[in-house]
């Protein structure tokens, strides 16, 4: 198919797959990890609700043992920008909290069940919203 | 969400997820098991229970965790 016809016919239909040549049944084969994690923090940064305005944030999963949690601010006095990155590590022995400057910690109560909730909604969400799939099923969404 | 820690300078907001609980609303709309939970009676929901011990917050991160990583796995090989 020449590259005329194959936009004319994704101007026609609508298709842009057609024009990138991404396969419509991959949709994501050609994202690298690094592309895919980036659209799954999209979805993680608003599993807490609203992110309050001149703030961004990053939550997502690293590895298969690791989650990040990042907030970037201005801070209010001294109008200089701060950043705060967590670490969370599956551990044998529980939940490994890094924080730059602090000790390392395991997690427990409220901030265990938490992230435990949050780590859940990441994967049903994502599983969804990135790559059409239902969390339950493993079936693909139309 | 986000709160002063009584322990932190008063320029450092606390963040981390003490504070920070996750949005249930999203959760709850799309998930089957929650609303099948709602409508169990409570002998189907022991015995359930039982035959299927819920995960500890620890197993569930960790399951998470592996199922994202499958789902990666699948679309960049």
């Amino acid at each position: 198919m020449s590259n005329v016809f194959k936009k004319a016919m994704s101007l026609i239909i609508g298709d842009s797959s057609l024009v990138l040549g991404t396969p419509k049944s991959r949709p994501l084969k050609k994202l690298t990890e690094r592309e895919l994690v980036q659209l799954e923090s999209e979805i993680g940064s608003k599993l807490f609700g609203e992110v309050p305005a001149g703030r961004r944030r990053e939550f997502f999963c690293l590895n298969e043992k690791t989650w990040i949690w990042h907030e970037e601010w201005t801070d209010p006095d001294t109008k200089k920008p701060r950043q705060l990155t967590t670490r969370y590590e599956v551990r044998p022995g529980g939940i490994l909290k890094a924080q730059e400057g602090l000790r390392y910690e395991y997690i427990e109560g409220t901030e265990l069940q938490n992230l435990a909730l949050a780590t859940r909604m990441y994967y049903e969400q994502v599983a969804r919203g990135v790559y059409k799939i239902d969390p339950h099923t493993g079936q693909t969404i139309a | 969400m986000f709160e002063q820690s009584p322990s932190d300078s008063p320029n450092s907001a606390r963040i981390d997820l003490h504070m920070a609980s996750p949005d249930l609303a999203p959760y709850d709309q799309g998930t089957a098991v929650a609303a099948a939970a709602l409508h169990a009676t409570s002998s189907e929901r022991l015995r359930a229970e039982v035959e299927n011990p819920p995960l500890q917050p620890i197993e569930i991160i960790a399951q998470q965790g592996l199922l994202v990583e499958v789902l990666r796995r699948t679309r960049t090989l």
